[in-house]
């Protein structure tokens, strides 16, 4: 789960610049950077998940 | 720092903590009979990882980013937060001096006029309008962090005397003015505009061009 790990710590960065400045350039970021690495962590999760489940018949 | 900033900001350091953890332990080593001992409970740590897995990866970012965007958007409707982006300083440092004559300094001086000064014209009337507003809000966003835009900027539509309309309208001073009510349809249809008569809203493209005489002035925020 290290992509995962890395994906959404980077996007928690941006978060925090974006919440401790309020800069605009924050503000790009967070909608233009850090929601899409939020939504492809989440979807790869998913998918992990998914995987590991259907692996176990549970699904 | 607003309650949502802080709110974001202590659960994105929550989210990256998570990270950190995931990141520094191999989910292959834990082996499946391994126990953590958790003070009250003994649970097994590779369900442990996985639950951290799913609050930081699943859980978490979900949170973060509805008190983010409810940040953005609401936040975007202050002065500060058009002020943020230095070529809308001279608009905000003109609409600020009280010796200013333009439309937008006089509205910022009304008493009715209290917050939100930008957003209350510049957003249109009703859902719609204010979604538009937002997703302009977008684009303004695109345009500045990437530094698609020259100086001075200029508004790209038409602006639409309804915003003027949605509060003057129907008033008693302004069905008092005889003009007003030759003017109505051609104010609605947008063949006129309320500057046509009351003058600049802001300050003149010349005056905010760089080099003139009034750009530091205005960019700086310096009011006289």
């Amino acid at each position: 789960m290290k992509m995962e790990a890395v994906l959404t710590g980077l996007a928690s960065v941006i978060l925090i610049w974006f919440a401790l400045t309020r800069d605009p350039y924050a503000m790009g970021a967070t909608v233009f950077v850090a929601t899409p690495l939020y939504v492809v962590s989440g979807a790869s999760f998913i998918r992990r998940v998914v995987k590991e489940l259907s692996s176990k018949k549970v699904l | 720092m607003s309650l949502l900033s802080f709110l974001t900001a202590a659960l994105a350091a929550l989210t990256l903590v998570g990270c950190l953890y995931l990141y520094f332990h191999d989910l292959r080593k834990l082996r499946p009979g391994k126990l953590t001992y958790l003070g009250l409970v003994t649970v097994p740590s590779l369900a442990i990882y996985k639950l951290i897995g799913l609050v930081t990866i699943g859980g978490l970012p979900v949170a973060v980013l509805a008190t983010a965007n409810m940040e953005i958007l609401e936040g975007a409707k202050s002065v500060e937060s058009c002020s943020g982006c230095h070529v809308m300083q001279p608009m905000v440092t003109d609409m600020m001096d009280p010796t200013s004559d333009s439309l937008a300094a006089r509205h910022y001086r009304a008493p009715a006029m209290q917050d939100h000064q930008c957003y209350t014209c510049h957003a249109g009337y009703g859902f719609g309008g204010a979604l538009a507003a937002k997703l302009e809000g977008y684009r303004h966003l695109v345009r500045y962090t990437t530094g698609l835009y020259t100086e001075p900027i200029r508004i790209r539509s038409h602006f639409d005397a309804k915003s003027c309309l949605s509060c003057h309208d129907g008033t008693a001073p302004y069905e008092e003015i005889r003009s007003h009510a030759i003017a109505g349809e051609r104010l609605s249809d947008g063949r006129m505009s309320c500057t046509n008569c009351h003058g600049m809203a802001h300050p003149s493209r010349t005056q905010r061009t760089p080099g003139s005489a009034d750009y530091e002035r205005l960019m700086t925020g310096r009011v006289e």
